[in-house]
């Protein structure tokens, strides 16, 4: 068997001492780590620079619309109040009340037991914006029981009335505001008969009342 | 594995340059960036919706642009019922004719005063009484339901009748009006 002697171990150990050099490997390390983070640095910077080109050019975008906005919400004040006044203008047309059938029911609705002196009628606004028509009569009613002829015209002319507005009472309630025997008679179909005069008075609404909420039951223990 | 002292040295500068990297990097490069990310997000954060509602109002009142003509047109056909010049110089002779043409005379109109309408910006109204001392009731009713189909910017608010003393068959008539005036 050849014997085979390594002269060179000596410059090989070096060799490899400095292969293992923990400088020389952690300079190959720090490059790699450097690499990576200069590689992660730039991912960083696109997407920081695709901000702030969103952010230029919701700037550049604010720049144009702020005045633009700005000149909108002045003419929008100005339209809106165009509109609102056009709208109370024709509410104001469209809410009228109209007197032509008003007076159509009083001259269809007093029949010839009654004569009426005077007639007050008066359109007003309550607080909760119900448009309602005062109605103040008084005249002489005649007959064989002029009290009862007068009752009879209260009761049918409320119930004309009913006819024309949403809601209709009697002032006070089923009830004549005076309601007295005259010393005066009357020739009604060539009769002489007893007259009594009266005063009644009527609260029309032309609009629905606003409903009010209704209590809740309580409810009863058993 | 055994260091000499030349390697130990070695290493420990090498720890020291590893660590001056970390924090330049950290703290100058990506730290500006973060700064840099947060500002301009906080920036898109305040102007993306003002620049979705400055888009809506835009877009709104060109909406309201659009129907305006219609809301317009209302208002010149009202402004085109009232007469220029002071409403007592032109609504009194104007009642009077009405109701002369309904075969009325003596028609008197005295004006009662102004009612504040705070909605009706560049209008005003103006109260009036209309006294009719003898009329028969039905031509009354006629003429009054005609004045109200004529004057649309009148109101009548208060009727009152009475029989005419000296004519039992006729009435005498005060009617509370309120109008609508530039």
């Amino acid at each position: 068997m050849a014997l085979h002697l390594n002269l060179y171990h000596e410059i090989q150990t070096q060799n490899l001492q400095r292969q293992r050099d923990p400088l020389k490997l952690g300079m190959l390390a720090l490059l790699v780590v450097a690499v990576g983070f200069v590689g992660y640095y730039f991912y960083r910077l696109q997407g920081s620079t695709g901000l702030n080109n969103q952010a230029a050019r919701l700037q550049t975008d604010w720049l144009v619309l702020e005045p633009k906005q700005k000149q909108a919400a002045t003419r929008e004040g100005e339209l809106l109040a165009t509109v609102k006044l056009k709208e109370a203008l024709v509410n104001r047309m469209e809410e009228r009340c109209l007197w032509g059938p008003v007076l159509d029911i009083v001259a269809q609705g007093v029949p010839k037991e009654v004569q009426l002196k005077s007639l007050e009628a008066t359109k007003v606004v309550t607080t909760d914006k119900i448009r309602v028509v005062t109605f103040v009569l008084s005249g002489v009613a005649g007959g064989v029981e002029p009290r009862r002829s007068a009752e009879d015209f209260r009761v049918a002319f409320l119930r004309r009335l009913s006819e024309r507005f949403k809601s209709v009472n009697s002032v006070p309630k089923d009830g004549f505001r005076s309601l007295d025997d005259k010393d005066e008679r009357v020739m009604l179909d060539g009769q002489n008969y007893p007259t009594a005069a009266f005063v009644v008075s009527y609260e029309a609404a032309l609009d629905a009342p606003v409903p009010t909420a209704t209590p809740a039951r309580t409810r009863r223990g058993h | 594995m055994k260091f000499n002292k030349e390697e130990i040295q070695k290493i420990i500068l090498l720890a020291l340059v590893l660590v001056g990297f970390l924090y330049v990097y950290f703290n100058m490069m990506i730290g500006g960036i973060t700064a840099n990310e947060v500002k301009k997000q906080a920036v898109i954060a305040d102007l993306t919706p003002k620049i979705a509602d400055a888009r809506k109002q835009i877009k709104r009142t060109q909406d309201m642009e659009a129907q305006a003509g219609s809301v317009n047109e209302t208002l010149e056909e009202v402004k085109a019922m009232i007469p220029e010049g002071a409403p007592i110089a032109w609504f009194p002779p104007k009642i009077t004719d009405y109701f002369k043409r309904q075969g009325i005379e003596k028609v008197t109109t005295s004006p009662n005063g102004e009612l504040g309408e705070p909605e009706l910006e560049g209008f005003r109204k103006l109260t009036w009484t209309i006294a009719i001392p003898k009329v028969a009731f039905n031509k009354l009713g006629i003429a009054l339901a005609g004045l109200e189909n004529e004057v649309p910017l009148m109101e009548v608010t208060r009727v009152e009748i009475q029989t005419n003393r000296e004519d039992p068959l006729m009435q005498t008539v005060l009617l509370s009006v309120v109008t609508i005036v530039k």
